[in-house]
């Protein structure tokens, strides 16, 4: 799930401003593949154990030390296909963060604006009891 | 298919069948007292074991322990002595059932699966 320019994002109490993507990867952290005794190909395939991982890139202009690696607190995201009101969608996750990271932007050429600085959240969305899916989907 | 006396015991999932070694029971000298020390004595054949690797696939978790307890309950005392089938038909005659050991965790994904290793052997 890719996001560009969602509407609001906030972590627990935290409003993350100038969100320009959140990113939502769900990655296979144990695949179990098994061969029979009938030929060369896979005959069993499944992924008992993954993780989903999201990324939130804003930009800033001001660095504050609001979130830090180990905090727990609910993500939340509202988006919309067209970036109109119809079809808003929240989506929610209980979420650790895993990393905060900072890069420069490149400046904009054309405005000759000073480039600005990039900060990137990542997080890893936690289940409640390990089988429900950790994002909720609901109308925004 | 693959089957113990008829029974279709790990048909729920891919399973491989492994012979194991076969030859003779080779001791050495010294741990036996005989000479030369540093020779060696035959003692008869190997037993041969047959050994099934696979994995046992249900879609609920009641269904996985009836895989599970299916193959455990020919873990007889003395062990079952019987047939023992693999995929392609071939056959191996007085094998008996005498372990069965299953993976570190029940894999919980599409579906509910647990890694084996069964173990047979044809006893001297």
């Amino acid at each position: 799930m890719l996001i560009l320019n969602p509407q609001s994002v906030v972590f627990g109490s935290v409003v993350l401003e100038q969100v320009t993507m959140v990113a939502m990867d769900r990655v296979g952290t144990r695949v179990v593949l098994e061969w029979g005794d009938g030929g060369p190909h896979v005959v069993f395939a499944d992924v008992p154990e993954q993780r989903v991982n999201v990324r939130v890139v804003q930009e800033v202009d001001v660095v504050v030390e609001s979130v830090k690696p180990g905090d727990l607190g609910t993500l939340s995201f509202v988006a919309s296909m067209s970036g109109a009101d119809a079809g808003r969608r929240k989506v929610s996750a209980t979420a650790v963060v895993t990393g905060v990271g900072y890069e420069v932007g490149r400046s904009a050429a054309s405005t000759g604006a000073a480039p600005r600085a990039i900060r990137t959240l990542t997080f890893v969305l936690v289940s409640g009891n390990g089988a429900t899916d950790p994002v909720v989907v609901t109308e925004a | 298919m693959s089957n113990f006396e008829g029974l279709d015991l790990f048909g729920s999932g891919p399973a491989r069948f492994r012979v194991m070694a076969q030859g003779s029971v080779v001791v050495a000298n010294y741990v036996i007292g005989a000479t030369p020390p540093n020779g060696s004595t035959a003692h008869g054949p190997i037993e041969l074991d047959v050994v099934v690797r696979g994995r046992l696939v249900a879609t609920t978790e009641s269904g996985l322990w009836a895989l599970r307890e299916a193959i455990t309950a020919q873990l007889t005392d003395p062990p079952t002595n019987g047939s023992l089938f693999d995929d392609h038909g071939h056959k191996w005659e007085d094998m008996s059932f005498i372990r069965y050991t299953e993976g570190d965790r029940t894999d919980r994904g599409r579906v509910k699966s647990m890694a084996y290793e069964a173990v047979f052997r044809k006893f001297v």
